[in-house]
């Protein structure tokens, strides 16, 4: 079986024995290895991605489903290399990364709220990131890197 | 100047963008796949084990025991724990039969199909039936270790004080907090890989790669110049990648070996939460004989410490349990002991703040009992008791100077508006609690009861006594032609951010952009040993070194500021030496002796005050942390955002600690094993954190710097607990404070 | 390595063979972990059929089957007219369908049912996290396994694996049932199940039955199964009688983590002010029992009298009437009362 799909702007296909897990495409054949498994169970959300512009746990979806689709990951986010797109940026500089491993996830799930919310309050920020587990930050700088990366986007747009 | 700024983390745009390579993101050529085939049993004699006839074994390779060239132990402190069990398993997820296949699930599956021929033995879990003898499992008496620190009158000091004071009053708690998970995002992993003449490389997420070193060179029987170890990129670690790697090396070394190909072994989540180590449930007990005044006339502190079923670090974990006993008050006499005690459960290691959050519990829920016996206000009684410059500690260390504990308590006392806050939660309680502060459906309208509690401790910052003196931390720095200045340490960056303060440190020293400076990735067959990333030690120690290295480096080269690159090439064209490698200088006054326990346990200590704000829902006994105020002592704060994230981050695992962070074993097998049963806070139940940093500089470290890197960790449960006492009147002496915990609490 | 298969209609579903696969969030985790044998798996994501919400044109549901007095020509007009009540839309007279694959989200941000539905609209919106509501679905939800840590753990092979024993009984048994229904003790772990019996739903099965929920979740005594759908049958939707326009509702979850855990305790209510008057209610409670449970003596204790604190808490104090807690979850006696006291505080303070 083959599945296609939009992968970062770019169309893909893969063929599938059978259930294999989106997260485990993306970390094996396709070699896109930012996507991290924190707990392979959906509980933890470091294998955030963007379908369709949502947030999903990769590690629950299986790659046939996304047939058609427009997945995006932590690679598709920078506008060049070299160069970081907004959420990164704020990531880096408001301290909202330490140890990195739930930081794609994290970035991802921002990124899904920014786009449906340009400027989110505080709670907001809170709830769309309840899936996404941190245990470095205590979510303080996390929070703050939020409210920097809606404020760069509004200067950029 | 660079120190005191806070640039952006040097490996903040690799972590952003997914480049970063952490060990499950590096592959090699024929890699293999390991796994791990564990015990089950809790006690049991080991008799073999036999492989499924009917299923297709061509591709996986076994190891067991036999295999092992060395001593068959994993080398820490005593050789007691095995790297593969043998003949006598002692708890649940030991270690018996390794497994290799060409992927991942392979290897899984063949997980199954090996049986494991065991005779069940009689179990111990319990702590205090372990500790009164039961079995026994270990030795004659279950104890791993004990220790005793006395100061004054010592043994049966509270007793003779009461009978010298008869206005003297007893105070006695008993006081329990379980077993807690560091919970790292990224699950811990090794890769191993055949290297040079008989020797292994090693790849993987750890916090201390030199003691990965010493554990294989015996296992394996090699050099230590056999074995190379590299720290992957780490996705956390708290302690609990302190000691566990070595294991994990030591299998997936074996697997190599017996294969001649590298070996990946990665734990899923289940097994890492089931197999790894995590904080000592413990048991701590206080009676004190107090003056009317509210003078502490004579403490005794007696604490139980589950070590599980090997001594790993846990004497360790004791002697700083027990220095951190009394917590930071003066009191002129002492008794404070304490055991490790020997179950049938994994071995429980280090965890951020290594036995001190258990006692620092205990001790200051003892003050706030006491406070309450008194009829004391919580805070006087504190500012009235608390160590100041020229008070002498339980060990009998005299302190001379970096005693932050006035400005810590007025910091948060006053950005908490402490008095007006406690009065305003005792109004709104009289007038039936506050709405729900929950905006969002699933709240029910009963007034939430609020209270606010606090609590004041300090944290013995880098090794204990003379750790420093016999560690001998190293570091190497090297100025390149091309006027790159390279370090070289076996220090790791496993969030923390060691690998953006380091060079913070260096190029201020030197006068030069921080872009001048690299770190090289630990990487044992080149840095240095500059000793374990643990004990708050890394900035204030290794950093003190880096410091000293730069200094050196700007003396020989004779530079003054200026031109660097000039400099450089004058240096260079002169013939000079641009590698200097040094040794951390032990302050001169640390005196320690470590067979009484008397003298300069730390060099210096951090201070800090926690308070808290809960709302507590009298229906369900829910608690919703809704305040946090805190001033931490850092000495000197080298980067702010880095340590407001540190500080920020060890709060809110002390806050869930305090509330919701519990793991439930069944005949030692833990069963909460996944992350929706063995929780840790999320972003909403995370509060804002008014996190103030107070500096109070310790002159042995650089630019005044002092480690805190587990200071934030001991202070959060207590004052949780205070709070909820102070809204609800239930007095709660054990962890965590969930709502069915409360619930009991409440129905009693 | 097992397949998926994705059948587009329902009659395609039934007769391909494999467990079927709805979110996903439960069926990949059993799988993974080998707690109950899945190999092939059903994916029913491209079934439009099971996908539609809407309204249905005519009374769907037989309201003698219902164990609550159906409503009066007068009170539904009576309500309409009621001064805070939206007008009523004939349109919705017949109750409303969801379609079994609608996913969480979609349900919290349904129009229709955070207009008309509010209780339930409200309580889908809000539960596990974004990334689990993005995909998890209203029949996933229903037909998910118990979250009981020994029943999840591989090591423990209890009755719901095929055993002869719940552990719960013996080890720590705190998040277990306080109403003895059945061998195990394990907690049915569906909110939306709970909030549904409130509701008066009914579950329709594929070829057109329909089973109450109180059917559909029978009465928890088989351990091996948490619901009566035969094996292989299909969910195929949710069919929600009529709305009524007047109706409040309150949720109450007792949890310690406040996202994304099972709770300890939860209770739904939703009811009707007749004046001061307490007239239709439906009270449910969820985290005690093998099956939600709907408490009709707090009902009966409410109907027809006054709104006030006192009468609230002597109708949330039957609501553990029956119970029979274990050692360690006595606690959960008190929490039970609580939550569905502030439920009901919710219910009638608010509405919502």
């Amino acid at each position: 079986m083959e599945v296609r799909f939009t992968l970062n702007g770019r169309e893909v296909s893969c063929s599938l024995v059978g259930s294999e897990l989106l997260l485990d495409v993306l970390r094996g054949p396709l070699g896109h290895r930012g996507t991290k498994e924190g707990c392979g169970k959906g509980e933890c959300g470091a294998c955030t991605v963007q379908v369709d512009g949502h947030p999903f746990n990769a590690c629950l979806l299986p790659a046939a489903e996304v047939e058609g689709r427009a997945v995006t990951t932590i690679e598709g986010l920078a506008p060049a290399p070299g160069e970081l797109s907004p959420e990164q940026q704020a990531f880096v500089e408001a301290g909202g990364i330490q140890c990195g491993f739930c930081t794609p996830g994290m970035i991802m799930a921002s990124k899904a709220l920014l786009d449906a919310d340009p400027d989110p309050a505080d709670a907001d920020i809170r709830h769309a990131l309840v899936g996404n587990l941190c245990r470095c930050t205590g979510y303080a700088q996390i929070i703050e890197s939020v409210r920097r990366a809606a404020a760069l986007r509004g200067e950029g747009s | 100047m660079i120190v005191g700024s806070s640039p952006p983390r040097l490996d903040g745009a690799d972590k952003v963008t997914g480049d970063a390579m952490y060990v499950d993101d590096l592959q090699f050529d024929g890699m293999l796949y390991g796994a791990t085939v564990r015990s089950r049993q809790a006690h049991a004699r080991y008799l073999g084990y036999e492989l499924d006839p009917d299923y297709d074994w061509t591709d996986i390779t076994v190891v067991t025991h036999e295999a092992i060239p060395g001593g068959n132990y994993v080398a820490l402190m005593v050789d007691d724990q095995p790297a593969l069990v043998s003949d006598l398993i002692r708890h649940p997820s030991e270690p018996v039969v390794l497994l290799a296949a060409p992927t991942r699930e392979q290897a899984e599956e063949a997980r199954a199909h090996v049986k494991l021929l065991v005779e069940p033995l009689p179990i111990v879990v319990d702590l205090e039936a372990a500790r009164a003898g039961a079995g026994p499992i270990w030795g004659d008496d279950n104890i791993i270790s004990h220790l005793e620190i006395q100061k004054g009158d010592g043994p049966g000091c509270v007793d003779k004080a009461l009978a010298e004071h008869p206005d003297a009053i007893l105070v006695e708690g008993r006081y329990y907090t379980g077993a807690q998970e560091q919970m790292y995002i990224e699950p811990q992993g090794i890769i191993a890989m055949p290297w040079g003449k008989g020797g292994i490389e090693i790849l993987g997420s750890l916090q201390c790669p030199y003691y990965v070193v010493k554990a294989l060179a015996q296992l394996l029987d090699v050099p230590a110049a056999e074995i190379k170890v590299v720290q992957a990129v780490t996705g956390g670690g708290f302690g609990g990648k302190e000691d566990y790697p070595s294991i994990i090396s030591a299998h997936a070394s074996l697997l190599a070996l017996a294969t001649g190909k590298p070996v990946k072994l990665v734990y899923d989540r289940a097994e890492d939460l089931s197999s790894t180590t995590r904080r000592h449930p413990a048991i701590t007990w206080h009676r004190t004989a107090v003056a009317p005044d509210g003078t502490l006339l004579a403490m005794e502190v007696d604490c139980a410490f589950d070590g599980g079923a090997y001594t790993t670090l846990s004497p360790v974990v004791l002697s700083r349990a027990l220095i951190h006993g009394v917590g930071p008050y003066n009191c002129e006499h002492a008794m404070v002991t304490g055991d490790i005690v020997a179950t049938n459960t994994p071995p429980n290691g280090a965890f951020r703040g290594f036995g001190a959050p258990q006692v620092c519990f205990a001790s200051e829920r003892h003050i706030d009992k006491i406070a309450a016996t008194l009829g004391r206000d919580p805070v006087a009684l504190r500012r009235q008791l608390a160590l100041r410059i020229g008070d002498t500690t339980l060990t009998g260390q005299t302190l001379e100077t970096s005693v932050a504990s006035d400005e810590v308590l007025d910091v948060a006392l006053e950005a908490s508006d402490w008095d007006r806050r406690r009065a305003e939660a005792e109004a709104i309680n009289a007038r039936g609690g506050v709405p729900p502060a929950d905006p969002i459906p699933g709240m029910g309208t009963t007034g939430r009861l609020r209270g606010v509690g606090m609590s004041f401790f300090f944290h013995g910052a880098g090794f204990t006594g003379n750790g420093e003196a016999r560690i001998k931390g190293r570091v190497r720095m090297e100025v390149r032609p091309d006027g790159q200045i390279v370090i070289y340490s076996a220090s790791t960056d496993i969030g923390q951010g060691t690998r953006t303060v380091f060079p913070q440190l260096a190029a201020t020293t030197l006068g030069v952009g921080i872009e001048r400076i690299e770190m090289h990735t630990p990487d044992t067959s080149v840095v240095p040993d500059s000793g374990p990333t643990v004990a708050s030690r890394t900035l204030m120690v290794v950093g003190k070194v880096v410091e000293d290295c730069s200094n050196a480096l700007k003396a020989r080269m004779g530079f003054e500021g200026g031109d660097w690159d000039a400099a450089v090439d004058a240096f260079f064209a002169g013939g000079g030496d641009g590698s200097v490698e040094l040794e951390y200088q032990t302050p001169p006054h640390v005196e320690w002796d470590n067979e009484t326990y008397q003298g300069e346990a730390y060099p210096c200590y951090a201070w800090a005050c926690d308070v808290v704000e809960v709302e507590v829902c009298p229906d369900t006994y829910e608690t919703r942390i809704t305040g946090f105020w805190s001033a931490q002592d850092v000495g000197k704060a080298i980067h702010p955002v880095l340590v407001s994230g540190q500080l920020e981050g060890g709060s809110l695992q002390a806050l869930g600690f305090a509330v919701l962070e519990e793991m439930k074993f069944a005949d030692g097998q833990l069963t909460n094993n996944r992350m929706t049963n063995c929780i840790i806070p999320t972003a909403l139940d995370a509060p804002e954190m008014d996190m103030r940093l107070v500096e109070a500089p310790f002159a042995g470290g650089p630019f005044g710097a002092k480690g805190i890197g587990e200071l934030p960790m001991d202070g959060g449960a207590p004052a949780v607990l205070a709070a909820i006492e102070h809204a609800t009147g239930l007095s709660l002496d054990s962890l965590p404070a969930s709502p069915e915990a409360l619930m009991r609490a409440a129905a009693e | 390595m097992s397949v998926v298969r994705f059948p587009v209609t329902v009659e395609e579903a039934a007769a391909s063979p494999g467990e079927y696969r709805a979110g996903g969030t439960d069926v990949m985790d059993r799988r993974a972990q080998g707690i109950t044998p899945i190999e092939d798996l059903v994916d029913l994501t491209r079934v439009p059929a099971l996908r539609a919400m809407d309204w249905l044109p005519a009374p769907p549901i037989d309201t003698s089957e219902s164990p609550e007095e159906p409503p009066t020509e007068e009170e539904l007009t009576s309500e309409a007219e009621a001064p805070t009540a939206p007008a009523f839309d004939p349109v919705a007279s017949g109750g409303f369908t969801i379609g079994a694959m609608v996913t969480m989200a979609q349900m919290g941000r349904s129009e229709d049912l955070r207009t008309w539905y509010p209780g339930l609209a409200g309580v889908a919106g809000a539960g596990a996290t974004p990334q689990i509501r993005a995909v998890g679905t209203l029949a996933g939800n229903l037909l998910q396994r118990p979250r009981c840590w020994y029943f999840r753990h591989p090591e423990f092979k209890c009755f719901k694996k095929g055993g002869h024993l719940c552990y719960s009984r013996s080890d720590d048994h705190s998040l277990h049932s306080i109403f003895d229904l059945g061998p195990s003790r394990a907690v049915h772990p569906s909110t939306l199940a709970m909030v549904l019996l409130a509701y008066d739903a009914d579950v329709e099965v594929r070829g057109g039955e329909h089973r109450s929920m109180e059917a559909f979740l029978g009465d928890g005594a088989d351990p091996l199964r948490e619901n009566t759908l035969e094996d292989g049958a299909l969910v195929t939707a949710i069919v929600l009688p009529p709305p009524r326009p007047a109706e409040r509702w309150g949720y109450k979850r007792a949890i310690a983590r406040r996202r994304a855990e099972w709770p300890l305790v939860e209770a739904h209510v939703r009811l009707e002010l007749e004046g001061a008057s307490i007239g239709r209610v439906a009270v449910a409670a969820g985290a005690v029992a093998p099956v939600p449970m709907r408490l009709r003596n707090v009902e009966a204790s409410l109907r027809g009298k006054k709104a006030t604190q006192a009468n609230l808490e002597a109708a949330a104090n039957l609501a553990a009437t029956g119970a029979s807690p274990l050692p360690g979850n006595a606690y959960k006696v008190a929490m039970l009362k609580g939550c569905v006291l502030e439920a009901l505080e919710r219910a009638v303070g608010g509405g919502s």
